[in-house]
């Protein structure tokens, strides 16, 4: 067998996968709980027109991503405040604007087409240096933001209006919250593919409500069983020559379901 | 002293008014139950107490003090009717559900201290619940989980709390449990208690005055405690039947 650490984009496909296997469940555990899930779906969508104009422009792609899915979240909010009783609808507008946008771009871009498909379904050994950075930075400051607004995330998380009314400021954490998950979906996208991002976020968190006793535990559980399908998903790729986002979101799965087995 | 003081309160829906000049005086260390058919403007009320609604005209005090100058509201507390309907499935413990009553009052970013968490239980313990602390809300009664939110209001100290119908869909039983907590709050730990119910007879011999909506104004002739058929029917709006219930949980039809 060949030593899967002696590459060095392994290795950088092992760091960012693993930061990666940490946020996503961590703000996918909130998003599935406030009956967000398409949230991360939509974002993902969005972020391959950054992409595109990444590609187009010459600069980072995944850079090009973070930019475009921040304006995006930015415009859902928005639109969420104008259809306030179809707030479903902000989701859909600003997903087509999105998968629009980059299919226009792509157009316009020779040969970008091949360079997309890293995005879209994933990839390992495309995984950059300054990818490596980015991730880990942003990362950083995903990680750090909500450990830092823990309690008033799970007020609003809970019951948003209680939260409201004890004093909470309910919007201003919602929109920052919303950056938060545009971040991770930007992110998330370069190892687990556009398409799959979602996944990552709400599979490992759906699999933890299954078990967990308290709040706590649901994240922790949700993060333990992200990162297990995240390294079992990169070795089955490297190993079996698959798509990495398939084999994590398979893997991911496979937990789900031997999660379900057991009698609450 | 006043505690809360309504000085010529009106509210409206677009152009359908819902409370039509109220003036009322609630004073520390009452026990007070609101009660009047539906849409006699119970919950507008309450909810124009704690803040959530703001008057079209006339001013909330407290202390003299009107409320929309304060803004450290933390010794106003709420519990609402929609409470027994929340998300059941949410996966949230007890104690992280009780310890989020304390969240505001501890500021962004701060984590919850030992001394929080002492807090916590203490509350979690006057509502006869600290043996559930680490059950999951999902999996508890009615009635259990009505006592969950009323210790989440109790453990940031509040001055006064207000509840709104907080017997609805719990059994008698915890019916009876549940008021024999707030008596012991009132009397006890002298905190102020304003109550919207429909459950006249159950609260009589406990409270210290009762309030009697109809259609948007106060009845001033049911400020009584011992209220009668006609008195009440006339608030009612239609012929009531008295059913008294006596503390060993037998039924008196009068």
């Amino acid at each position: 067998m060949i030593d899967i650490f002696s590459y060095e984009f392994m290795r950088r496909a092992f760091i960012a996968g693993s930061i990666i296997s940490i946020i996503a469940p961590l703000t996918g555990s909130f998003l599935v709980l406030r009956r967000l899930s398409q949230i991360g779906d939509t974002l993902s969508h969005v972020a391959l027109a950054g992409v595109a104009a990444g590609i187009l422009l010459g600069i980072n792609p995944t850079l090009g991503s973070i930019i475009v899915v921040l304006l995006a979240s930015f415009g859902i909010e928005k639109l969420r405040k104008t259809y306030f009783r179809y707030s479903e609808i902000s989701i859909a507008i600003v997903m087509s604007a999105g998968m629009a946008v980059a299919i226009i771009l792509l157009s316009l871009s020779r040969g970008g087409a091949a360079n997309i498909m890293n995005y879209l379904f994933g990839s390992i050994v495309s995984v950059t240096n300054t990818d490596v950075l980015l991730i880990s930075t942003l990362g950083i400051v995903v990680v750090a933001s909500i450990i830092l607004l823990y309690k008033e995330l799970l007020y609003i998380t809970f019951d948003e209006e209680a939260a409201k009314i004890s004093g909470i400021p309910v919007s201003y954490i919602n929109f920052f919250f919303t950056v938060l998950v545009a971040l991770t979906v930007a992110l998330a996208m370069r190892i687990v593919g556009a398409l799959l991002v979602s996944s990552l976020m709400v599979i490992p968190a759906a699999a933890s409500l299954r078990i967990a006793k308290s709040f706590k535990q649901t994240i922790f559980y949700a993060i333990l069983f992200s990162f297990i399908s995240v390294f079992s998903g990169i070795f089955l790729s490297f190993y079996l020559n698959l798509s990495p986002g398939g084999s994590i979101v398979l893997v991911s799965l496979f937990i789900m379901g031997l999660v379900s087995l057991k009698k609450r | 002293m006043n505690l809360v003081e309504l000085k010529n309160v009106s509210f409206a829906y677009d152009t359908k008014k819902i409370l039509n000049n109220i003036s009322l005086k609630i004073n520390k260390g009452e026990f007070v139950a609101i009660i009047g058919p539906n849409g006699s403007g119970k919950s507008t009320l309450v909810n124009i107490m704690v803040g959530n609604l703001i008057p079209i005209s006339g001013e909330v005090l407290y202390d003299g003090v009107n409320l929309q100058n304060i803004k450290n509201r933390s010794f106003i507390s709420y519990v609402p009717q929609k409470s027994y309907s929340f998300n059941a499935s949410f996966p949230a413990s007890v104690e992280e559900v009780v310890s989020m009553g304390l969240y505001a009052k501890k500021g962004l970013f701060k984590k919850l201290s030992k001394k929080d968490w002492e807090e916590v239980y203490e509350a979690l313990k006057i509502v006869d619940m600290l043996d559930y602390k680490h059950r999951l809300i999902g999996r508890l009664s009615g009635g259990q989980l009505q006592r969950v939110f009323i210790a989440r209001s109790l453990v940031a100290k509040p001055e006064i709390l207000f509840l709104d119908e907080p017997t609805t869909g719990i059994d008698a039983k915890s019916e009876k449990a549940l008021y024999a907590i707030l008596e012991k709050l009132n009397k006890e730990k002298g905190i102020t208690i304003v109550m919207v119910t429909h459950d006249v007879w159950a609260i009589t011999n406990r409270v210290s005055r009762i309030i009697c909506m109809s259609e948007g104004k106060i009845n001033e002739k049911c400020e009584a405690v011992d209220l009668t058929a006609g008195e009440l029917a006339e608030v009612y709006g239609y012929p009531v039947k008295i059913t008294k219930h006596h503390h060993n949980g037998s039924v008196n039809n009068d």
